[in-house]
């Protein structure tokens, strides 16, 4: 119930909080942190709960910035076309790549997904002719829908519209048999293959999964800053998502949440060490790895434990519980 | 022309096999990818900027000293992050996460301390260039080669001659087995995280004259350092230094013959050719 009526109240507080203010900079951020809970529900699907580390996240994303921008400024296509395009393509590229990446395991997986996302940085950078180098494109229009254009709160209430549909939809594939067989992928393979799921079949599967979200994630980017450039789409892309992840909570739906906004705001408070910015991500990544394996979302529910203890022996309620276990 | 781009290729090849060696070692001992290999490449290189230029301390001191330092942050690196993630059970994705970090902070400590800007380090002859026939060849390039066939020959006799190199092979080939015959597993993780910290920053002061130290370096180089020790076979030093010079040499002919950009794409091709045809890599016997 407590849940029911949190949840309701946040999603009022992000329908109507644009409404009272007027610096452009806040629904540019919040967009941006729309774009990051893509990203990271996509690779929290990925690496959370199947257990395939990837640092080729980026390249998807680029994959889906590229693709809409050259079609639109080339071809002269609108953003509802060259979207759902960026997004097949982006599958196709996915299942291509990953039938032979995903045979690979732990550190190779890594390194492989690592040299992927090298391969298309220098590829941005040096393909010219198709990618204009490291100028960028240049030339992209803000997407209009019913002649009005989707830029500012229009574009923000679009973003927080399809994030909350993505969102569901991600939850509610982990909580179907899906998401038992992915989990048991993660924590052991030949076990699950025994059990008669077909581990490649489902890698791959959730590998397209996750790039289609880059790849969507990537298209907004594309019409939010109407520029596009390879830096967007290089290594430390990759590396924030998985930093996300890991500092949210892994296998967690709400962690994905948590670690975007957290991780997206952060630089703004410390905005004064704008020099010091990576080095305190890799602080945080690190001490959360050591000390806090589950993330935000896991130290938060053991606290919520702890309390409950020390409360000692007071009655949970049924739904309550319930809830509670699914959230972890 | 054909000889200085062999031997430049050798030279660069010396570079990626240290790094590669030296990841091949942790590799060997702890089945752990330490993904900040290069940042050790890059501290012992600014390290021994800080020696020669800021403390002025005569070359062999100041190369002694970078060593030891980055020996020293090697095995930190163990007792702050590896150690307590080994005994928790923690997976080896937490592992990587926690190398990446580390990779980030030093690459970023290195910005704030030494600064963005390339910094130049002198090499270990006076001379620059000398000429031999036709084709001119960079003095430091026979330091980088001679450097890395000392340390590899050092390498060689520790791990073949002396009773604790053969404890050291010997707990990375069965961790179990070793601990019951008496050795010291976790102190030959130690041993191999200050072996591999010392031997990349002995690479970090030899490359430094020929390609500047910045803060960049350590990541550019680490990275072929991994293809190097992939192509050549995760956990392998021996392949370790033929993947290296294979790389190097064929990083050296594409970049004269097509163009230096193509050169680097190639090198992660074949690294992703190798990863899925043979992902044990040339040498390698390991399943993956």
């Amino acid at each position: 119930m407590l849940k029911k009526l949190s949840i309701a109240a946040l999603v009022v507080f992000l329908g109507i909080w644009p409404m009272f203010t007027t610096n452009p900079y806040y629904v540019h951020t919040a967009v941006m942190i729309g774009i990051m809970v893509i990203l990271a529900v996509g690779l929290n699907l990925l690496f959370g709960y199947t257990g395939q580390i990837s640092l080729a996240h980026a390249t998807f994303y680029a994959i889906g910035a590229y693709a809409t921008s050259l079609l639109e400024v080339h071809a002269g296509l609108s953003f509802w076309v060259t979207t759902p395009i960026a997004i097949i393509f982006a599958v196709i590229v996915a299942i291509f790549i990953g039938i032979p990446t995903l045979k690979l395991k732990d550190h190779y997986l890594a390194l492989a997904t690592l040299a992927l996302c090298l391969v298309t940085t220098l590829f941005l950078l040096n393909a010219k002719w198709l990618t204009n180098g490291a100028e960028g494109v240049m030339g992209i229009q803000a997407p209009t829908i019913f002649g009005y254009p989707l830029q500012g709160v229009a574009l923000y209430y679009f973003v927080a519209l399809f994030t909350l549909i993505i969102f569901i939809m991600i939850r509610n594939l982990v909580n179907s048999r899906v998401g038992i067989a992915l989990e048991t992928i993660r924590e052991n393979e030949e076990a699950a293959e025994s059990l008669g799921v077909n581990v490649l079949y489902y890698k791959v599967m959730v590998f397209a999964i996750s790039g289609a979200l880059a790849a969507f994630a990537g298209s907004i980017y594309a019409h939010l800053t109407l520029f596009v450039s390879p830096e967007s789409f290089a290594l430390p892309l990759s590396i924030e998502v998985l930093v996300i992840i890991v500092v949210g909570g892994l296998a967690s739906m709400a962690g994905s949440v948590v670690g975007a906004v957290v991780i997206t705001l952060l630089p703004e408070f410390l905005y004064e060490f704008e020099e010091y910015r990576l080095l305190v991500y890799g602080v945080i990544l690190l001490l959360v790895v050591i000390f806090a394996p589950k993330g935000i979302v896991g130290l938060f529910s053991s606290f919520v434990g702890f309390v409950r203890g020390k409360l000692g022996g007071e009655k949970v309620s049924e739904p309550e519980e319930a809830a509670e276990r699914e959230q972890v | 022309m054909i000889l200085q781009i062999i031997i430049s290729g050798i030279t660069m090849g010396c570079i990626y096999a240290m790094v590669g060696f030296g990841f091949a070692l942790v590799f060997n001992s702890s089945q752990i990818m330490n993904f900040a290999q290069g940042e050790f490449l890059m501290l012992g290189a600014m390290m021994h900027y800080t020696g020669t230029v800021v403390l002025k301390l005569p070359f062999i001191v100041s190369l002694f000293l970078s060593l030891v330092t980055i020996a020293l942050v090697a095995v930190l690196i163990e007792a702050l992050a590896i150690n307590p993630l080994r005994k928790k059970g923690a997976s080896i994705v937490m592992m990587v996460c926690s190398f990446i970090s580390f990779s980030i902070i030093f690459k970023n400590l290195a910005e704030v301390i030494w600064g963005k800007y390339p910094l130049v380090i002198q090499g270990f002859f006076s001379q620059e260039i000398f000429n031999l026939g036709n084709s001119s060849i960079q003095s430091q390039s026979v330091a980088v080669i001679g450097a890395a066939v000392v340390s590899m020959f050092l390498l060689w006799y520790f791990f073949s001659k002396t009773m604790f190199g053969m404890a050291l092979v010997a707990s990375a080939f069965n961790p179990k087995m070793a601990h019951l015959c008496g050795v010291n597993v976790r102190g030959m993780i130690i041993t191999s995280f200050i072996l591999s910290g010392a031997s990349s920053a002995l690479a970090g002061v030899v490359v430094g004259p020929i390609s500047f130290v910045s803060s960049f370096i350590g990541f550019d180089l680490g990275i072929k350092g991994f293809c190097a020790a992939a192509i050549g076979g995760m956990g392998s030093p021996v392949g370790a230094i033929i993947g290296g010079l294979l790389l190097g040499l064929l990083e050296a002919v594409l970049g004269v013959y097509i163009s230096t950009a193509y050169s680097t794409i190639m090198a992660f091709i074949i690294l992703l050719v190798v990863l899925y045809v043979r992902p044990q890599g040339i040498l390698g016997v390991s399943s993956r």
